[in-house]
């Protein structure tokens, strides 16, 4: 039943802004209609419910009936069965490594962060309903002027998990904390540009920068509050192991390479989740992980290969989930370095013209990737929609190959990585046969991780290399970093190109930003900069029980998480 | 340890009594044949694959065994799994062999140059094989190969500059007790050099126990690629080296049980076969040695 | 006696830092481990700044003589990864890799024992074949491997036990099997050969002609000095058994000094790596001495030489 709470929750968001017009209209319809589906949504607060549709329809090849995440909470919750408050006592995550640290705005890693983010909230947030642009989450972002910034706080009487409040003093102690060399924090150079934090009043911050810095919304979607009290009492050690957050979920027990364990946080401030207990398990070897998900140990695991989406779906315990995730994957044609033959436009167009990628993304993915036109994804907020991918013409290729002077048999080496994305292997082997079917002889170098960055950061690799990065969802995070030259990662130079990045990193206003972007879309897409490859899908192998959509960010925020109908007895995990 | 100092006529006799052995015992008799079929297979596998096994082929991925065309089915790939398991025995062979007769050679070397020599020579060999023994054989490998990259000859390189510590520990055991026999006294007086004696008289005499110590390392070090490439190392893909065909198939195990479990057998059935070779040989050699 | 211990003991402590001094310089030949844990976005200036505050621009031998004074007080330096001391990062995880060791270990003496004896006392028969074949195999077969085939049969298809993870008693029973099963062959394979060594000696034949009963001849006399040459091996079965330990930890989500190690050799996480290289040379070198120290015990003339 939804409570009066709740009402005000979705009432709020719609005075927030934090919901369009229709979203509301929508929602109210929902509660209308049936007072199970009412709890189901108000408890998903994080919305979703959007997104849930798309990944159905884009995911477009429905694999077996499973496959189809259904397409709102008031489905699951028509059959009633959900009577009983429409909670879970526990979901499991089975997770491949372990947090490095419970102290968030420490340590950048993705499987740190899935973590961290249910115990803590972020002061902005990707917001799915809106296209996975930074919206407002515990603060509202203004640019003052193009040095100026301020984060409102967005309702008052928000509380850590220990009672503290949360407040304008959390938001600078927590950019202390990270700015402090001490701390060795990985998101120091992140903030660097910030010359003066003040707070204003308890629910104002306002920030100054050394220079126009108009990546700070994506900066501040990874900042989460840490209760400064607590943190000067305890101290950063003792913190880093007793993480209190303002989240929907706290903090129960960690054991190092074993599991996370957290629990409902009753007053959380968006309303209570529908989860009573949630524990990250950690299993390294995906066939474990997958034993796990089959057997009913755990509910949600990540990375389904693609081959094995239909043994899932029929398992009867799971199904697979999967959606167009914001990684990206390329093969970058190296010309910054001497001696590459790819310094050569032709030669780097032709290879856009005449490798398959259709057919790798049917042959190898079957069909789970989907093609991406230039450097950023469809789903990218700031991609360039005119630009269209490269058509396959193998005798335009072949013919601006002669043109460039490039005698068939001549050798290009290819660096990949080796079990790092999924596929990557077979990808690259795919790619080096189409290769082939140009003219050229193909090395395929296969690097372990570690050897890999060492190739591309020193300029070692061989002529191209295969690279995906993620999660990407603006521009300046991808053009900038992998389009200059002297970029850590780039494999790319061109000065024009530099010289409009330089200007968009450094414009304010959004309009004239995008316009800027847009442009080093266009350039970097005529000069071929890359081979234009795939957005990855994530493909989620989750529970029958368990009702949740994935996001495009690769995030595992599960406040999103629901009961699916009942159907049957509900085993609950053995062990543990 | 036991040594017995076979005298080195009866060439003949031993044949005699090897083949007698042989036939006398199934177990081996089959082991040996199945190993000689194995090698054989090996040598001729280039010519009974058609064409190019590592080109991928969409249309036919993950074929089951006894697909017509694919007795064996296909991998994700949609390679036939029969001719990448024929040529993959070479390179579970090549590994096998090639790092036991070098890390054999250095590793017997550095054991009676320690035991002959003896004094200083002998502390710092032994101290070194200590060292190396102290931390686990496959942390080793791990590092060796982060530091040398992936491959068939670093994998090679690393089994070697793993495995030699086990013929120094057993050879310098022989020696220190051969030494003071009185052949190699004998030998000594009629003027024979340090080199001559070490190769002519000492190292025939130890030969039975290394013999039988290489037959269990080919089957460990067989046994060590694949666990190298489960834990992310290797050989260069698209090499279809048993270990790493088990490892890229524990992807498929739900849906395409072939991938990882015929590669398995094959390693395991070699390494087994190879084992089974290695206590008979022990057992007609010199039943007594403790290995 | 207590000379022995003591010098052994030197001589332990001899071999651990040679260890140390060996994994330091090779970790450093792995390459940048800066690249690692930085983010990808960091700027070459940035990293460079980060390789100067950690210490990674000085010369090797500075950076070598600081890990050593440092060592000798007891700090092993700061795992890159975790941002917390390597000690404290590797002893945590020793107690679960001690019980999956110590279990392996006496599922290999509990079943390689008897395994060996049967078939030494029944030389030649079809008992002898069978603990042969069973020997050879658990030595044939990729512990991983086996592992993976043991969770898709009881845990996924029989239900029986837990695919992985620690905590119960259950959740011991496969990974301690899949460790053990090469140690088991191992086992049963030299208790084999040492028995019939023995029982060729002629005081057996001595005490079966007094009219003692086989059992107690078999355990009573010929086993006591079997256990001689099990006791040696002991020492390098147990370092087989953690090398073993590496791979199994993985597989089963075993929360141990293998996995972890694995992990910081991948990230290059160097001071992880060198304090668990320290971990695993010290519960090799004093396996060694107990051995040897059970060895001089029993057979008092070795203590001379």
């Amino acid at each position: 039943m939804a409570t009066p709470r709740e009402f005000n929750g979705i009432i709020y968001d719609l005075l927030t802004g934090r919901v369009s017009r229709r979203e509301f209209i929508k929602r109210a319809g929902a509660l209308g209609l049936s007072a199970t589906s009412i709890a189901a949504i108000l408890a998903a607060c994080g919305g979703g419910e959007e997104e849930a549709t798309s990944t159905g329809s884009s995911g477009g090849s429905s694999r077996g009936t499973g496959a189809t995440p259904s397409a709102s909470p008031a489905a699951s919750g028509g059959s009633g069965a959900t009577g009983s408050g429409g909670t879970l006592d526990r979901v499991v995550v089975a997770l491949g490594a372990d947090a490095r640290t419970l102290m968030p705005n420490t340590i950048v890693d993705a499987t740190t962060t899935w973590q961290l983010e249910n115990i803590f909230d972020p002061v902005l947030r990707r917001d799915p309903d809106n296209n996975f642009k930074v919206g407002p989450w515990l603060g509202e972002l203004t640019s003052i002027d193009d040095l100026t910034w301020e984060i409102k706080i967005v309702k008052e009487g928000i509380k850590f998990h220990n009672g503290e409040p949360f407040d304008a003093e959390a938001i600078k102690v927590s950019l202390e904390y990270a700015l402090d060399p001490a701390n060795k924090s990985h998101y120091l150079e992140r903030w660097k540009p910030i010359t003066e934090i003040t707070v204003v009043d308890p629910m104002t911050v306002r920030l100054k920068t050394s220079e126009p810095y108009p990546i700070m919304p994506t900066r501040l979607a990874e900042l989460y509050p840490i209760p400064p009290k607590y943190l000067a009492e305890k101290g950063i050690e003792y913190v880093s192991q007793n993480p209190v957050g303002t989240g929907p979920f706290k903090f129960k027990e960690w054991v190092r390479d074993e599991h996370l364990l957290l629990e409902q946080n009753p007053d959380y401030w968006r309303g209570p989740v529908a989860v009573k207990e949630l524990e990250f398990r950690y299993i390294p070897e995906f066939a474990s992980r997958l034993s796990a998900l089959l057997a009913g140990e755990v509910d949600i695991i990540k990375d389904v290969p693609v081959d094995a989406i239909e043994r899932v779906n029929s398992s009867g315990v799971a199904r697979a989930i999967e959606i167009p995730s914001s990684r990206i994957n390329y093969v970058a044609l190296v010309n910054n370095r001497e001696g590459s033959i790819m310094a050569d436009k032709r030669v780097r167009q032709a290879i856009n013209y005449g490798v398959n990628v259709d057919a790798i993304i049917e042959g190898v993915f079957q069909g789970h990737a989907t093609r991406m036109a230039g450097a950023l994804s469809k789903i990218n907020p700031e991609v360039d929609p005119s630009i269209e991918p490269y058509p396959y013409d193998p005798e335009k290729a072949k013919q601006l190959l002669e043109e460039a002077g490039i005698q068939p048999g001549t050798q290009i080496v290819l660096d990949s990585p080796q079990g790092r994305y999924p596929m990557d292997t077979d990808a690259a082997q795919a790619i080096a046969a189409e290769l082939e079917q140009l003219g050229f002889r193909v090395q395929v170098q296969y690097n372990e991780w570690g050897t890999h960055l060492d190739k591309i950061v020193n300029r070692r690799t061989g002529d191209a290399f295969y690279l995906g990065w993620g999660p990407a969802l603006d521009a300046e995070g991808t053009l900038r970093y992998l389009f200059v030259g002297d970029s850590t990662y780039s494999g790319y130079t061109n000065p024009e190109v530099e010289k409009l990045i330089a200007e968009a990193s450094k414009t304010v206003n959004p309009e004239r930003r995008q316009e800027l972007w847009n442009q080093v879309q266009r350039a970097v897409w005529e000069d071929a900069g890359w081979l234009f490859l795939w957005q990855q899908h994530d493909i989620y192998g989750v529970s029958n029980k368990v009702e949740w959509t994935p996001r495009v960010d690769e995030s595992l925020f599960l406040g999103t998480v629901k009961p699916r109908q009942a159907s049957g007895p509900k085993t609950g995990p053995k062990h543990g | 340890m036991t040594a017995k100092a076979l005298p080195r006529a009866a060439t003949r006799g031993r044949l005699t009594r090897f083949r007698s052995a042989l036939t006398r015992d199934y177990w081996a008799l089959a082991a040996v044949l199945f190993l000689a079929a194995v090698v054989l297979l090996a040598i001729l596998a280039p010519l009974l694959v058609d064409g190019d096994v590592n080109r991928p082929n969409y249309g036919v991925r993950l074929k089951p065994p006894l697909t017509a065309g694919h007795p064996l089915g296909t991998d994700q790939m949609g390679r036939d799994v029969l001719d990448r398991l024929l040529l993959g025995s070479r390179i579970s062979l090549v590994v096998g062999f090639v790092s036991v007769v070098v890390g054999g050679a250095i590793g017997t070397a550095i054991g009676v140059l320690a035991a002959y020599y003896g004094r200083w020579i002998d502390t710092i060999l032994m101290r070194l094989a200590d060292v190396q023994l102290s931390f686990p054989f496959i942390l080793l490998a791990l590092v060796i190969n982060a530091i040398i990259g992936l491959g068939l000859r670093n994998i090679i390189i690393t089994l070697v500059i793993a495995g030699w510590v086990e013929y120094a520990r057993i050879a310098r055991g022989e020696i220190l007790v051969l030494r003071e026999r009185e052949f190699v006294e004998a030998a000594r007086v009629v003027g024979a050099g340090n080199l001559r004696i070490m190769l002519r008289h000492l190292l025939p005499n130890i030969a039975t126990p290394l013999i039988v110590i290489s037959t269990l390392q080919v089957a460990r070090f067989i046994v060590a690629e694949a666990s190298i490439s489960f834990l992310g190392f290797g050989v260069q893909p698209p090499t279809p080296a048993w270990g790493s065909m088990i490892s890229e198939g524990m992807k498929y195990i739900f849906n395409a049980w072939w991938l990882v479990t015929l590669p398995g057998l094959a390693l395991a059935l070699v390494a087994l076969a190879v084992n089974t070779a290695g206590d008979w040989l022990r057992d007609v050699l010199d039943p007594r040695l403790k290995i | 006696m207590q000379r022995f211990i003591v010098t052994r003991l030197i001589y332990g402590v001899f071999v651990v830092f040679l260890a140390v001094t060996a994994v330091f310089f090779m970790l450093r030949l792995t390459g940048d481990p800066v690249l690692l844990f930085a983010p990808m976005d960091t700027s070459a200036k940035d990293l460079d700044e980060i390789r100067e505050r950690m210490g990674f621009n000085d010369p090797l031998w500075v950076q070598y003589g600081r890990y050593m004074r440092d060592a000798l007080r007891g700090d092993f330096g700061e795992s890159t990864r975790l941002h917390r001391p390597a000690t404290a990062v590797v002893v945590e995880r020793l107690p679960a890799t001690l019980e999956l060791g110590v279990a392996a270990l006496g599922i290999s003496l509990a079943v390689g024992i008897p395994l060996g004896m049967l078939a030494a006392v029944r030389h030649g028969s079809v008992w002898d074949r069978l603990a042969g074949l069973l020997a050879v195999i658990g030595q044939a077969v990729p512990n991983f491997w086996l592992g993976i085939l043991l969770i898709l049969l009881f845990a996924v298809a029989l239900k029986w036990l837990p695919t992985s993870g620690r905590g119960s008693w259950e959740q011991l029973i496969m990974p301690a099997v899949a460790l053990a099963a090469a140690s088991v062959a191992r086992y049963a394979r030299l208790t084999r050969s040492a028995m019939l060594d023995v029982l060729r000696q002629d005081y057996i034949r001595t005490a079966h002609a007094k009219g003692l009963s086989p059992t107690r001849v078999i355990w009573g006399h010929a086993f006591k000095n079997a256990s001689i040459s099990l006791i040696t091996t002991t020492a390098l079965e147990i370092g087989r058994l953690l090398g073993g330990a590496v791979v199994i930890e993985q597989m089963f989500a075993w929360p141990g000094v293998g996995r972890v190690t694995v992990q910081a050799l991948l990230n290059r996480d160097f001071a992880v790596v060198e304090a668990s290289v320290v971990l695993f040379a010290v519960v090799y070198t004093v396996a060694n001495l107990l051995a040897d120290i059970c060895y001089a015990w029993v057979n008092p003339q070795v203590r001379v030489s």
